[in-house]
């Protein structure tokens, strides 16, 4: 038995494979992802930018049967390739609990948090869309409330993103170890004001704080694009750099 | 005495950190484009419902406000020079002051808001009072960040034997900010026609 | 701790707090002219404010010029409506 223990420690496994490349894949899951989301949500579904939250039911129905067959097919993709943001939530988890001086709580809750996510940051939005284009015989006023509930829900204010970019930043501000740089817990406050802007979006048809708002839609996304480009180049630098020895036991760190 | 010599600063400093005037020069840039908005967009079109919103604001109470704020920044700020000086007690007492003053202003904006709601004045009434709404609404969720901030400042003074000057001067940084920018809110929606 | 009263902060108080006043005052009018005047003193809180309590006038150069260029560019932005 000892001689099977001793085996396995002895072996260098880093000349069979990188021992990164786990870390690697969920890496590149972020660009394959927003990538895709860009393609779903810009090019076909005709989302982003959002159409005008004033039109009337005739332009309304109008929208969505012009753009039925792409919006068709942006949502069945969307529906079969949500899961891959999952992949960028592991990778941030494993680093985070890579942070000395803060509990994995942070982690755990930033892990819940996204996994709700997913539901009302784009796949309600995604839900409602897929039905008015798969079903456009049905009442025309029944279409303008999937209109409204897709777009409201999608631009609107979500709380899980408040709480995914405030534990973001307090695990930065107490990590010991500085792993992520101090600046991008001051850019996840800003995504955090966004968040509560966004709830203007209810109560106005027009204007700068409307869903398609300059400042509720464009700046916002400006802000969580610029967000999510330094969070991924601050990823990309922590997997480069980060000790062999602090991966999985195999490579001869302690865990 | 120069400024210079009454703050101690010796050389070329940057104020805290970097990263807290990468997250200050960003919020100024983000407020700006809540200014623009209000000032620029559709400003042929606005400036009678402008003009005529105005009359239910309550200038005294965001004067007394604005004088609320600007007097917890002088408090801030003596609270870092006295944590130079190294007179702890001191400094806490000014950053307990000064986190009052903006707990006031909050009480106060807070009364000035259910005053509007009690007149049936809300944030969908017409394009001013959206651009009230929301530019006050901002703001005072940046004075609720600036608090938590000035907590952790008294929190480092309490605690440790050798509070750090550089984060007083980064609480200080984010809550001075948050003074200025309610200048030109102040400015903007209650003085100029 | 009145000591810390006498320094140049709380010149810098007495100030703000004039400057505040007189703007406040101007507001009150309501003549055309009166608005820049308005914004120009706020603007020059906003330099006071930025230059002595955040102690910018003892910083490197690229933050003093970035301060000022923010002034700058909301000088112009917010006194454009008034450009006849």
């Amino acid at each position: 038995m000892s001689t099977l223990v001793s085996d396995v420690t002895a072996a260098p496994v880093e000349a069979v494979r990188n021992p990164k490349l786990d870390q690697w894949i969920c890496w590149w899951s972020i660009p394959i992802f927003y990538n895709l989301f860009g393609l779903i949500f810009v090019y076909l579904g005709k989302l982003m930018p959002p159409p005008k939250p004033g039109l009337s039911q005739a332009e309304i129905i109008e929208f969505i049967t012009s753009n039925k067959d792409s919006m068709q097919t942006a949502w069945v993709m969307l529906a079969l390739t949500l899961g891959t943001a999952s992949l960028s939530s592991g990778l941030i988890i494993e680093q985070m609990k890579r942070m000395k001086g803060v509990s994995h709580a942070f982690a755990y809750t930033y892990l819940t948090v996204l996994a709700v996510a997913a539901l009302p940051g784009c796949l309600f939005c995604g839900i409602m869309f897929a039905l008015a284009a798969f079903r456009p015989e049905r009442d025309a006023e029944l279409i303008v409330l999937l209109y409204d509930m897709g777009l409201l829900s999608f631009v609107g204010s979500l709380g899980c993103f408040v709480t995914q970019y405030m534990v973001f930043a307090f695990a930065i501000f107490l990590d010991q170890r500085r792993l992520f740089p101090r600046w991008l817990a001051y850019m996840s406050i800003w995504g955090l004001v966004t968040e509560f802007i966004a709830a203007t979006i209810w109560t106005f048809r027009s204007g700068p704080y409307a869903w398609d708002g300059l400042i509720s839609f464009y700046l916002g996304t400006v802000i969580f694009v610029l967000w999510e480009i330094c969070l991924v180049v601050c990823l990309y630098k922590l997997i480069k750099h980060q000790p062999v020895e602090e991966l999985h036991p195999a490579y001869g760190g302690a865990r | 005495m120069t400024i210079a010599q009454a703050t101690q600063i010796e050389s070329e400093h940057v104020p805290g950190d970097k990263d807290v005037w990468v997250f200050v020069l960003g919020e100024m840039v983000i407020f700006s484009s809540y200014f623009f908005v209000y000032a620029c967009l559709n400003r042929s079109v606005n400036e009678p419902v402008f003009a005529a919103s105005r009359h239910h604001l309550n200038q005294t109470l965001a004067l007394v406000n604005t004088l609320i704020l600007l007097t917890s920044s002088l408090l801030i700020a003596l609270s870092v020079q006295a944590t130079r000086k190294r007179d702890y007690r001191v400094a806490t007492r000014f950053v307990e002051l000064g986190a009052g003053c903006g707990v006031l202003f909050l009480l106060l904006k807070g009364y000035e808001w259910y005053a509007k709601l009690s007149q049936g004045i809300t944030l969908g009434t017409n394009a001013f009072f959206m651009h009230y709404f929301v530019m006050t609404g901002v703001h005072v969720l940046h004075v609720l960040i600036g608090l938590v901030f000035l907590a952790i400042l008294r929190l480092e003074l309490r605690t440790r034997a050798q509070p750090r000057v550089s984060l007083m001067e980064v609480g200080a940084t984010y809550w001075h900010m948050v003074d200025f920018l309610w200048f030109l809110i102040f400015a903007l929606l209650y003085l100029m026609r | 701790m009145t000591a810390y009263f006498r320094g140049p902060l709380f010149y810098t108080w007495l100030f703000l707090v004039s400057a505040t006043l007189a703007s406040a005052l101007l507001g009150l009018e309501g003549k055309a002219g009166v608005a820049l005047i308005v914004l120009l003193i706020a603007l020059v809180k906003c330099r006071v404010v930025i230059r002595t309590y955040m102690e910018v006038h003892a910083a490197p150069r690229w933050l003093r010029r970035s301060c000022d260029a923010w002034l700058l560019g909301n000088a112009l932005m917010l006194s454009s409506p008034y450009w006849s």
